[in-house]
């Protein structure tokens, strides 16, 4: 099976798109004669022109906006906001038009949109430019938010985003664009709302999306060393939401933690911990544990960054403050 | 007012029309305080000639997309009032099975996109429908229509930018009457009166229309449409008019005096075209007044349609959050 | 047909309003759009509307009154016609807001909720998880009798497990099976015992070796390392050193001289990730720590800035902790370099498998008199035999030799250990 880095993935599953359907087109800040601030667009230009790779201006709402208005005479727009900071300046489109329109319409109207966006710290560029906020996405119905963890996932996913006729978040760790995977030449995709189980265990549960699966899966890897036997959930998306496969795993193990990047107040995980106890309570054999960044605007210097950032060490260590494992 | 190639049928069909939505829009008002219509209900009263005149002047093939106060230009675009009301109403009959209200009208089938609540919110996606027809290589024009208010929000200046550097086909039609809710004009925007000047900061063509004179509305929506088939681009249109109801039904007008209202009452448009039409002899007094009893006995009847429709079943409040 | 005049809805927020005046009165002709009275709303006084054309036949919310939204505040019909008797009876009961309805007292029982005594106030203060509760309650353990040994003695599953193994052993003590004879016993009692099902540390321990084995080119270099200086060195450190505590083993003296021939050739104290290689500025020497259920690698960390006697300390210190599990997750993880010292057990010498993201292990065996040969004769001295085991996709061979001949020379010449302390 080849390898791909997860860039790799995510170009290969735009290109793929390009190639076969003349309504698809992307368009965001300097997709184009730039080739993407993360370089996923290198190349397109050239290839498929400045008409279905289109440069826009410093304009997140109307990009956004423009998006919504081409999906809805039945293009499929490929949306980049190159951070998921600057989401922030197009969250009206995103959340009062993008997310309405399909139900205040009663499904006269579809938005098929595709946004592509990245998210996540861990590379020291300070408060405004490290915040994860797909949390606040997944809040809103209507929305689908995919989070994927790696290459495989991200491709499939992405085929799935594309021939949604919702609008899709589709976000993209900042640090993991490097991360290599296998990804299979035959076709395939992967269906929203169906978590992954990426390493099964007895002892104890750990969810988390994103770059957290990584961390998660480090904390497995030290709590072996402990004899603790640990699955790893990966969410994939967080709207539509797998709380079955959850559910399962801690009937299994009774015991949780779960671990995402963006702060711990209003967080996900709040939301992930309310639906264990509301489905599997009496399974628990004590308190579910959450690992956050801490409630500080991110810092820029490392040392700083990496301290308020979810680690590995810190799942280990919460495991045995709350189960004594 | 002066007209030169119209024909009778056409005027009678704009009288028909500004005459309807006033008509419906003072129900609405009566139906609000009797509480059969909730939540928030923006009349239209007063700008009729702005929908009536702009809208006629489209082909089928043209988008229309607006703000919140949506009733006029679904009833210029011919949305089927029975609909209409029994959506204000929150009745299962009415466009959105009751699940959009008075701000949110939509028919897809006549290309209305859509009464939108956040003010300037359309703008962008009025760009991206322009957007979309370009892309296509389809003919047709956007017709965004909104407020005064709308001018201020950063989502205006992003969408005339973006149309201007991308040529698009829209028409931005400013609906300027004074107030943004309570707030004139004179003391939120920089240029006043001279709101429209913004357009040349985008080297966007303006054009002023008189928003009170159906007419002159017409023959200037035409005139944008050709420029913008020649493929110039996008094109702002001003037309001052005067909103002669509150912001909502229940806005108590602190912020205005009688002598304006009435200053504005006196170029009322629908008693303009009508003096119009019978002193240019283009229609008898009685035929006027035909029309006038058919139109209440539409809305009447459209009335009667929504009230007696069925609430929506609560299922249906789960339907279509995703496509 | 006489109509109601309601209080209007004069906002999505206004739920009763206050008739103000009327600027009619009973009797008065009205039509459509006149205006008929004021009404004040909790943000304005408000001109209110003739709904109908008529005549005002009643007024039934006076002037101060307030009614809620909907509600009839009077009553337009033809001059002349009957009023609704509904309205009358309410008139005619006061002239006070005939609408507002003043709201009952609610049902307020007194009675607190039923609660089964002694269980329910025992249950409230014994901690224990959901988990273990439900199996307590399905095997009958009376939870009062355990004792928790979760975080703050929270009673968990395997306390319940543990009961009920404890029960069920005095059980089978106490009763015969009854109705069940020997020839009843399913088959497998007598079978040839089951494949044994690896424990979880087994399984990590497989799963880290295979692991390594698999990805990591192994290459390994030896030498024999005479002991006599460092054997007469510990000596003299020992008796030297008063407290226990400090005592020093020869496998302090090992850990010190890995960390020194480290410092002087790096290339080993690195890490293979991602296809580059990391090379680490600490230098945590992970050492060996076998158990009954199996092996531990946990790390006494930085030991580029420790003495001897310090290095002395913190192993006994994490050999201790080990065994009470009260490891820190870095000391778990965070090894550079280890140690596996199998010097107890009659063994000659071995050869160590790499713990990943390590790229090297020395492994030792017993220190062995053997014939050596010093200025030409023949001599007994203590002999060690140490192997390297290195990651050849960092380091190569001549790299091994250099730090294995520096680990040598330091043990051989001990005193070049204290020299920079």
């Amino acid at each position: 099976m080849p390898k791909m880095t997860l860039r790799e993935a995510i170009s290969f599953g735009l290109t793929e798109a390009l190639d076969n359907d003349s309504d698809v087109f992307l368009m965001g800040e300097d997709v184009g004669k730039f080739e993407g601030s993360y370089a996923v667009t290198k190349g397109f230009l050239d290839k498929y022109g400045k008409d279905r790779v289109r440069d826009t201006p410093i304009s997140e709402s109307a990009i956004v906006g423009s998006g919504i208005g081409a999906a809805l005479i039945g293009l499929k727009p490929i949306i980049e906001i190159m951070t998921i900071n600057f989401a922030l300046l197009a969250i009206d489109q995103i959340v009062n038009h993008a997310a309405k329109l399909s139900y205040m319409s009663d499904g006269q109207l579809q938005v098929p949109i595709v946004i592509r966006t990245v998210t996540g710290g861990g590379a020291q560029l300070g408060a405004t430019h490290s915040q994860n906020f797909e949390n606040w996405f997944a809040s809103v119905p209507g929305l689908t938010v995919v989070t994927p963890s790696d290459p495989y996932d991200a491709l499939g996913l992405l085929r799935t985003s594309i021939n949604s006729p919702n609008p899709v978040i589709f976000t993209e760790h900042a640090t993991l664009y490097r991360t290599q995977g296998d990804v299979p030449k035959k076709p395939y995709s992967i269906p929203f709302g169906k978590a992954k189980i990426k390493k099964s265990g007895t002892d104890i549960t750990l969810i988390a999306y994103s770059k957290s699966v990584h961390t998660a899966l480090e904390a497995a890897d030290l709590l072996a060393l402990k004899g603790i036997s640990t699955e790893v959930i990966d969410l994939r998306t967080l709207n539509p939401l797998d709380t079955e496969t959850i559910v399962n795993s801690i009937k299994k193990t009774n015991r949780a933690i779960v671990i995402e990047e963006t702060w711990k107040t209003g967080g996900f995980n709040g939301e992930l911990i309310a639906r264990i106890q509301e489905n599997v309570f009496d399974s628990l054999d004590g308190p579910v544990g959450r690992i956050n960044s801490d409630d500080v605007p991110s810092p820029y210097s490392g040392n700083l960054e990496s301290s308020i950032l979810p680690s590995a060490n810190k799942i280990v260590d919460l495991a045995h403050d709350l189960y004594g494992i | 007012m002066t007209t030169d190639t119209l024909d009778k049928t056409i005027l009678n069909k704009y009288y028909e029309q500004m005459f309807l939505i006033r008509i419906f829009e003072e129900y609405c008002d009566r139906l609000y305080k009797q509480g059969n219509i909730k939540g928030f209900c923006h009349l239209y009263i007063g700008q009729e000639a702005i929908a009536v005149g702009s809208i006629n002047a489209l082909t089928k093939n043209d988008y229309i997309i607006t703000h919140y106060r949506d009733h006029g230009h679904a009833l210029a675009r011919g949305m089927d009032p029975n609909i209409i009301m029994s959506e204000l109403m929150g009745k299962t009959t009415g466009s959105s099975r009751g699940k959009g209200g008075s701000m949110h009208l939509f028919d897809t089938n006549l290309n209305f996109m859509g009464g939108h609540a956040i003010v300037g919110g359309h703008l962008p996606i009025a760009t991206g429908l322009a957007l979309g027809l370009k892309y296509r290589k389809e003919n047709g024009t956007v017709v965004c229509f909104f407020g005064d208010g709308a001018v201020n929000e950063g989502e205006f200046h992003e969408s005339m930018n973006l149309a201007a550097i991308w040529n698009l086909p829209v028409i931005f039609f400013l609906e300027n009457n004074y107030y943004g809710m309570g707030s004139h004009i004179s003391r939120t925007h920089s240029m006043g009166e001279n709101i429209s000047k913004i357009a040349d900061s985008y080297s966007v063509k303006s054009i002023q229309a008189d928003g009170m004179d159906v007419l002159d509305v017409a023959k200037k929506t035409k005139s944008a449409i050709e420029k913008i088939r020649k493929g110039n681009g996008p094109v702002l249109i001003e037309a001052k008019c005067y909103r002669f109801r509150g912001h909502s039904v229940q806005d108590p007008q602190f912020y205005r005096d009688k002598e304006e209202i009435e200053k504005w009452s006196n170029r009322d448009p629908i008693q303009t075209f009508k003096n119009f039409l019978i002193e240019s002899g283009t229609l008898f007094e009685d035929e006027i007044q035909k029309t006038e009893r058919k139109i209440r006995e539409q809305v009447e009847v459209a009335v009667k349609f929504a009230q007696d429709s069925p609430l929506p079943h609560i299922e249906s409040a789960y339907e279509h959050i995703y496509a | 047909m006489a109509e109601d005049i309601n209080m209007p809805q004069m906002g999505y927020d206004m739920t009763e309003g206050t008739v103000v005046r009327w600027m009619k009165s009973e009797g008065e002709s009205v039509s459509t759009g006149e205006i008929i009275a004021e009404i004040e709303t909790d943000k304005a006084i408000v001109e209110f509307e003739a709904p109908t054309t008529g005549t005002l036949l009643k007024i039934t919310a006076k002037e101060g009154t307030t009614v809620p939204v909907g509600n009839p505040i009077g009553l337009i019909g033809d001059s002349g016609e009957k009023i609704p008797s509904s309205t009358m009876n309410e008139d005619s009961n006061d002239n006070t807001s005939p609408n507002i309805t003043k709201p009952s007292p609610p049902n307020v029982t007194k009675t607190p909720p039923p609660l089964s005594k002694s269980t329910s106030t025992k249950k409230q203060s014994i901690k224990i998880s959901p988990i273990a509760r439900q199996i307590a309650e399905e095997n009958s353990i009376d939870i009062t009798q355990l004792i928790g040994t979760g975080p703050g003695n929270r009673i968990n599953k395997k306390d319940v497990l543990d009961a009920i193994d404890d029960t069920s052993e005095t059980t089978i003590n106490e009763t015969s099976l009854p109705n069940t004879k020997t020839e009843d016993l399913p088959a497998e009692i007598n079978a040839s015992p089951e494949p044994q099902q690896l424990d979880k540390m087994r399984q990590q321990i497989a799963r880290v070796t295979t692991k390594s084995k698999q990805e990591i080119p192994h290459f390994y270099v030896s030498t024999e390392i005479n002991m006599s200086n460092t054997l007469e060195l510990r000596k003299q450190l020992n008796e030297a050193l008063s407290s226990d505590n400090t005592r020093v083993s020869i496998n302090d003296i090992l850990i010190k001289a890995s960390v020194m021939a480290l410092k002087a050739f790096p290339k080993l104290n690195a890490s293979f990730i991602n296809e580059t290689i990391q090379q680490h500025s600490q230098i945590n020497i992970g050492i060996a720590i076998g158990n009954t259920n199996g092996l531990i690698m946990p790390a006494i960390l930085d030991c580029q800035n420790k003495s001897l006697e310090e290095i002395a300390i913190a192993t006994k210190d994490l050999i201790a902790r080990s065994k009470n599990g009260s490891l820190r997750s870095e000391e778990y993880s965070g090894g550079t370099f280890s140690i596996s010292n199998l010097g107890t057990f009659d063994v000659d010498n071995f050869i160590a498998i790499i713990q990943p993201p390590q790229s090297a292990v020395l492994a030792v065996g017993k220190i062995i008199k053997k014939p050596v040969i010093k200025d030409d004769q023949i001599k007994i001295a203590p002999i060690l035999t140490a192997t390297i085991s290195a990651d050849h996709r960092i380091a190569d061979g001549v790299d091994g030799a250099q730090l294995l001949t520096e680990i040598k020379r330091l043990l051989e010449s001990p005193l070049l250990m204290l020299l920079n302390e």
